[in-house]
């Protein structure tokens, strides 16, 4: 895993130590016991950006999990045959054609079908999208390995199936094209992830967590706008852009980091 | 290709997208409550026409299948009919108002990334940009940098803005610049794009032509991918485009305008249908 991506894992886990509640009536500078100020509607920022990455990393992760089973699949299905028998046949480019049809599109469908919007679901129609895309690919390498007979000789060395595909496939000649494919589609679930919270509102998508990204600077572009500052107490206009910028800044260093890793 | 190969190929790819579009609106109509396909009555002369009947219960897949043949057919003959949204005018009319201001994002969103492709250094553009997030990030610029009441406010220009943040956002302008420049410089270092240099030959016309497949494969992704992206930046500006449309009929849930969403379905895959029909290869290459 990237350090952004363990980063967005490490953010999204301190959700479950802060609630990200309203405790205050407004907003306020960084304290101690606030390192990153509160926001607009009272709560401690911290905690809003904690529940906000919450809100994607459990769908990427379980995106993630199903690339990695299909995989596994894919090559438990190599290995017992590790013998070439046929010539691999070329359907990249239709398989990238299938994968093709809007993303954010598709959900949504798949959202209007739904009595109650399922941000796993979304995960899953993005999988179900991408899927095509990764297994075109590591096919190929298996593909690849078949023809070296390197599959051959592990088998004929003894080793079981399960250590092959484990240790030797999806730990060793599998793993860079698998951490590319996993940090990309990690990527689009967040993407739809926070798109979708931002469409329905978040309530609507996740009721456990009721906050996403992307709502957030929704609500503190509206603060920006809001004038009439006096000095003796805090301007919500000053804070939102402190909020605002920091939420710039983490999207683009931790989802930005995890988009570097696919690209690698 | 001759042009009665090219006429199957659009022919069979016109019929696989209406199938699809058929596909889906058949299963929303009966998996979702509140789908009333008796709300529309045929009329000879108009196509579709709301009506004051209502339904009971949820359409059956035989209802909806003729239902889509029957409206699909109609706007083919020039009789889209009328939606319950906006039953002053006809549903194509409807439909070009709101495809025009989509178009006109999505045409800015393009020429920004155009513009993104040939000239930006990599390094600059950002890859972790959610929609939403891109959106509002331009919103407040717009709102700090333009005075109220100008030009480039975003009330009236919402269509420039919606583009800028279209283009930038979910990392489309990184992947494609980095995807189109990347399958070059691939090429480049080939051996046989070596021997070209050596012997003083310019490699550049052949690495395009071998190269253009691939590209055209990149940008069409690119293109298909700023599509669902309408979705969420016509909302954000307020433009009342296709995209706005289709989340609207998303997000109301009380009852839903089957033949609006029919139509913007079927807008959504004509402009697929396009997409996958340009011939992309031959201009890049």
């Amino acid at each position: 895993m990237s350090r952004a991506g363990a980063a967005l894992v490490a953010l999204a886990g301190i959700s479950l130590a802060i609630r990200a509640v309203p405790d205050q009536p407004g907003p306020a500078w960084p304290t101690v016991a606030h390192p990153l100020g509160v926001d607009v509607l009272g709560r401690d920022f911290l905690g809003v950006l904690a529940h906000g990455a919450a809100d994607f990393v459990g769908p990427g992760l379980v995106a993630v999990t199903l690339l990695l089973i299909a995989v596994a699949a894919l090559s438990h299905r190599r290995t017992a045959r590790p013998v070439l028998d046929a010539p691999r046949p070329t359907s990249g480019t239709r398989w990238f054609l299938l994968a093709a049809p809007p993303r954010l599109l598709l959900v949504m469908l798949a959202m209007l079908v739904l009595d109650a919007p399922s941000p796993l679901v979304a995960a899953v129609v993005v999988t179900a999208l991408y899927l095509p895309v990764a297994l075109d690919e590591l096919d190929a390498r298996l593909h690849a390995l078949q023809e070296q007979q390197v599959l051959a000789g592990l088998v004929a060395h003894g080793l079981s199936s399960s250590r092959i595909v484990l240790r030797h496939l999806l730990g060793g000649h599998l793993a860079e094209p698998l951490r590319r494919h996993a940090a990309m589609l990690f990527v689009q679930v967040a993407f739809t992830q926070i798109a979708l919270a931002w469409v329905f509102g978040a309530s609507a998508v996740s009721p456990g967590l009721g906050v996403s990204w992307g709502m957030e600077l929704k609500r503190y572009a509206a603060a920006l706008s809001s004038g009439g500052c006096t000095p003796d107490v805090v301007c919500p206009g000053s804070v939102a852009l402190l909020h605002t910028v920091l939420l710039l800044t983490v999207c683009l260093a931790l989802l930005g980091g995890v988009a570097r890793t696919a690209e690698r | 290709m001759s042009p009665a190969a090219w006429g199957r190929r659009v022919a069979g790819r016109a019929a696989l997208l209406v199938g699809f579009v058929t596909l889906l609106f058949v299963l929303v109509c009966v998996a979702r409550d509140g789908v009333c396909l008796r709300a529309y009555a045929w009329q000879p002369g108009v196509g579709y026409a709301p009506s004051a009947e209502r339904c009971a219960e949820a359409p059956g897949v035989v209802e909806g299948i003729g239902f889509a043949a029957r409206a699909t057919g109609g706007a083919l003959i020039g009789r889209s009919g009328r939606s319950r949204e906006d039953a002053t005018r006809s549903l194509a009319g409807l439909l070009w108002r709101r495809g025009a201001r989509s178009a006109g994002v999505f045409g800015i969103a393009l020429l920004i990334l155009f513009g993104i492709a040939r000239f930006a250094p990599r390094r600059a553009l950002p890859g972790g940009l959610p929609l939403p997030v891109a959106g509002f990030a331009v919103f407040a610029l717009v709102l700090r940098l333009t005075p109220p009441g100008s030009a480039l406010d975003y009330d009236r220009a919402g269509i420039l803005w919606a583009g800028l943040a279209l283009a930038l956002a979910d990392g489309v302008a990184r992947v494609l610049v980095d995807g189109l420049r990347g399958t070059r410089e691939r090429e480049r270092r080939r051996p046989w794009a070596e021997h070209h240099a050596l012997l003083g030959v310019d490699p550049e016309p052949t690495v395009a032509e071998v190269t253009a497949p691939q590209r055209a494969l990149q940008v069409r992704g690119a293109l298909v991918g700023l599509l669902g992206g309408l979705v969420v930046v016509e909302a954000i500006f307020g433009v009342n485009g296709l995209g706005e449309t289709l989340k609207d009929l998303v997000v109301d849930r009380a009852g839903l305008d089957a033949l609006l969403l029919l139509g913007v379905l079927g807008c959504f895959a004509a402009v697929v249908l396009l997409i996958d029909l340009l011939p992309i290869e031959r201009a890049l290459s």
